[in-house]
This record gives C-alpha cells, structure tokens and sequence, in this order.
C-alpha cells in the first residue's frame, strides 16, 4: 500500500502544476468571454464549451502518466505491477475529481450567466443525448466519458512504450481505415439513434466497462513491460 | 540479519549483443564491493540485473534465495542510485525525498537531515535549480538514508566536488558500521574508491573475469624493476602483465603469488585493471630523456 501512495505521490507532484495552469487558463477565458458578452455586446449568443478542453487535458495527462510513474517508479524499487496499480487508480481519482471540478465551474457559470442575462451560453456535450439532466447525471456523465478518453490514451501510450511508434502509427492506421473512416458505415448511424435513444445508465455504463476492459486488459502482462527502451520484453 | 545475493549469469542479451556472460558470484553483508569495467563491458545491465529492472531468462539473481524481479519483498530491501539517477525537474529536494521515503519501509528521517546539512542542500530547492553535484548528492541522500541493506551506487561521486566526495565516503562508512549491508560502488574512478572497497568484481566485456579482495590482487601482483639482463628469469614469466623499456631498464607488472618476496613496488590498481583488461601483453619502450 505504501509504495501505491508512493506511485500517486510521483502522479499528484508531476500533475499538479499542469493541472492548475490548465483550470486557471479555463477559467480565464470563461472571464474573458463574460467580459466580452458584457462589456461588448453583439448579436445573438456566445457559445462555449467546457467538456471538451478538459477532455483533451485528461487525455494529455493519460498518456504521460505511465511512462512518468514507469521511470520514477521503477528506480525507487516499485515492481511493474504495482506502478501499473497505482497509475490506473490515480486516473480514476484524477477523472472523478475533473469531473466533480468541471461540474461545479459549469454549474456556477451557467447558474450566473442565466441569473445575469449575459449572452453566452456554456454546452455541455452530454446535453446532445436524450436524457433529463441534473447535477448528478452530468457528474456521473462527464465522470464516465473523462475516464474512458484517459484510458484509451493511457492504454496507448503503453503500447506505444512498448513497440515504439512507427508500429504504434500501423495500428492506429490499420483501426482508422478499418472502423473510423468508413463514415458512411451503417454502424455509425446506429451508434448515433442508440447514444441519442439511451438512459444515462446506459451510456455511464457502456463507457465505463469499456474503461475497466482497456485498463483491465494490460494488468496480466505487466511483468513483460519493459523499462528502457533497448530491453527485449521479459 | 545477515543478506546474501546469489547471482549466476551465464548469458544476458541486449537484442544481438551478449551483455553479460559466465557471471557467477556471491556477495555478503558487512562488505563493501567494487564492480569495475572499462566502458560497454556490461557493469549498468548487470547492476539492473541485480535491481530488478532487467529480467535475467538464463540463471537467476537471488537475495537470499528471493528474486527480486517483480518481488516487492525483495526491491524494498535493494536501493539502487543510478547515474544521473531519474529526478522530475520540478521536484523540491523534500518531495523527492518523500517520495523515496514511501519505497523504502526502513527510511530513516534523521539520516536524510543529516546529508542535506552535510551536502548543504536546502529543503526547498528544486531539481531544475541544482548543478549535476547537487543532483548526485540529493541522489546519495536517498540511498544513504533508504535504510536497505542492499545498496547499490553507481558512479556515485560523478560531479561531486573533493570535498563532497570525502563527505560522502564518511557517510558511507557510517552506513557500512552498521554491518549488516551489501554495498556496491560501480565507478571508473577505482583510485580514489580502494580506500574504502573490500573486494573488487571486474567484468570484462559482459565477462566476470575477477572477483578477488584488493588485500589479494596487491599480495599477488607487483612491479620488478631492473637491467634487461638481470631479469632473465622473469622476461619469459607467462604472467606478465605489462612489459616498460626505459633505455637499459625494465620495469615488469607482473601477477603471480610465487614471486611475492622479488616485488620492488605495490602495484597500482588502475594500472593493473587497465593492463589485466587489455588483453595482451602491455608493451612501451621509453628513450632515455624522453
């Protein structure tokens, strides 16, 4: 137990200072376009959106985290395994507490912009389902959708640690012309009808399982994770 | 308790290279080790080896009879200080210390105040702020305060300043008093570091090819000086080392037990471990007045 608090320890200091510069940015700009929409006013609304930059910052963070905590973990002693733990729980915290972080900015904001009559108005991804929202939901929602982008990044900046890139990039190549690209894909359409027509349950859970696979699937080859980058696999 | 570590090597490969081969020794606390080679002869892999951070596939290392890949059991009770040993930049001397501190279930607080005086590194300064002197010596802070009683160092005085290093050395006596530590200094430097080594392992491109305490490497080898013609008997002698002419003189290192009585002059340990790794026989002849 002591050496995962020892891993979050490594996470929390390498994290911190990105951290509080991403939510100071945000926020700043939230101000900007308050001061904006008053101080210049012009037609119509201004639209924001909160959910996506802190996506992105999650999946930045995602993927930096196991090769930080891999490097600092594994030369104070901490087996594969437990840097492996300790990463994934700390990703879990670290997407609960965005999630809980963001969900208080954009309830503040939108509880101010609305009493205030400003003409801008903050999105929330999650409002394009087709569910009844409340503080809760968007939690659990944003929660769920944060945890599995920094799972997807997080799984493969292992995968790139551990075959390098250009085999990385085949993978990704192979992924996109063979699911992503074929827009036209019946599938896509139906994925669509089924996010719009789903319970928040629904959705909360699909995402989150496929979290818990992504994560899951790495733990039973820890011991063949390889430490520098000229090391055959174990 | 006493510790013991097993490790038996026949072969390890980096991709096509064999790093390591026909390693096979045993260490015991209460001593201090010297692990010497000339650069690529394998001392980092071996040390990571040791640590747990490479996987050994043929043969094993064993701390008395555990593995430590992968064996937390084992790698508390292992503190390996690298070179250039991994510090996130923005650390402050207190976090990295922290952050060690959670790895190694015997730290000791009072140790690592005890180096900062001694080092002169103030709590508060941050990995970014510090030359390569004080960054080596936050790093021996941790090792000499991990309390494991297996501690490995590895190049452990490079950007140390004399003085430092002398501090250092006193701290790791302090720590070897204990009696109850494996202590490995892996260096270049082997001058200044046979003060304080007991015993010395030599690899040799990837090879083991010495394991012996310096008392013995010194009893053993020697320097016989004299006129080429007063030294019939020993210019044949199949253990020579290295062979200098200076005009009439010779000077011949030579390592072999049964001609303690005849040596003129101890041997110099740089000198013989350079002569021993390079394969054949040191030949230089020096002009009179050159």
């Amino acid at each position: 137990m002591k050496e995962l608090k020892g891993v979050w320890k490594i996470l929390s200091l390498e994290i911190s200072r990105s951290t509080l510069i991403f939510w100071s940015i945000l926020l700043f700009f939230l101000l900007l376009g308050i001061m904006f929409s008053v101080f210049i006013p012009f037609p119509g609304v201004m639209n924001w959106n909160t959910n996506v930059p802190v996506m992105i910052f999650l999946i930045i963070t995602g993927a930096r985290m196991f090769k930080v905590c891999l490097l600092y973990g594994s030369s104070f002693g901490c087996t594969r395994k437990n840097i492996y733990i300790g990463a994934v729980t700390f990703l879990t915290i670290l997407s609960l507490i965005s999630a809980i972080v963001h969900n208080v900015v954009f309830s503040s904001f939108s509880y101010f912009l609305e009493t205030m009559e400003i003409s801008m108005f903050i999105n929330n991804v999650i409002e394009f389902a087709n569910i009844q929202t409340n503080f809760f939901i968007f939690l659990l929602m944003d929660f769920a959708i944060f945890m599995f982008f920094a799972s997807i990044s997080y799984i493969l900046s292992i995968i790139w640690h551990q075959i390098g890139t250009i085999p990385l990039y085949g993978i990704l190549g192979v992924f996109l012309l063979s699911v992503l690209l074929p827009t036209m894909h019946p599938y896509w359409r139906d994925l669509g009808l089924w996010i719009y027509d789903a319970s928040y349950l629904s959705l909360v859970s699909l995402l989150l399982l496929c979290s818990v696979i992504l994560l899951s699937f790495p733990y039973f080859f820890t011991k063949q994770i390889k430490i520098f980058s000229r090391e055959k696999p174990a | 308790m006493t510790y013991r570590l097993d490790v038996h090597v026949p072969s390890y490969t980096h991709g096509k290279k064999e790093a390591l081969k026909n390693i096979r020794f045993q260490l015991e606390s209460g001593t201090i080790y010297g692990l010497w080679g000339r650069n690529g002869a394998g001392k980092t892999t071996l040390m990571r080896c040791i640590t747990g951070l490479l996987k050994v596939n043929k043969g094993y290392v064993q701390l008395n009879e555990a593995s430590p890949f992968e064996n937390r059991e084992v790698l508390e009770k292992i503190c390996f200080i690298q070179e250039n040993h991994p510090l996130f930049y923005l650390w402050k001397v207190k976090d990295a210390l922290k952050v060690a501190s959670y790895f190694y279930p015997n730290w000791s607080w009072e140790k690592a105040k005890k180096c900062l005086v001694t080092f002169e590194l103030q709590d508060s300064l941050k990995v970014n702020q510090m030359s390569k002197g004080m960054k080596t010596a936050l790093a021996l802070t941790i090792g000499l305060s991990s309390g494991a009683p297996v501690l490995i160092f590895d190049e452990p005085t490079n950007g140390l300043d004399a003085s430092l290093r002398e501090k250092f050395y006193d701290l790791l006596m302090d720590e070897h008093s204990l009696g109850d530590k494996i202590i490995i200094l892996s260096t270049h430097y082997i001058q200044e570091l046979q003060r304080y080594i007991e015993e010395l392992i030599v690899l040799h491109d990837g090879e083991l090819i010495l394991q012996e305490s310096l008392e013995r490497i010194r009893e053993r080898t020697g320097y016989i000086h004299g006129k080429k013609e007063t030294l019939p008997s020993y210019i044949n002698n199949e253990n020579i080392l290295d062979r200098k002419q200076i005009g009439p003189m010779l000077r011949l290192m030579i390592e072999d037990e049964s001609l303690v009585d005849k040596f003129d002059e101890n041997v110099d340990l740089q000198d013989y471990l350079l002569r021993k790794t390079d394969g054949e026989v040191g030949e230089e002849t020096l002009h009179e007045g050159a």
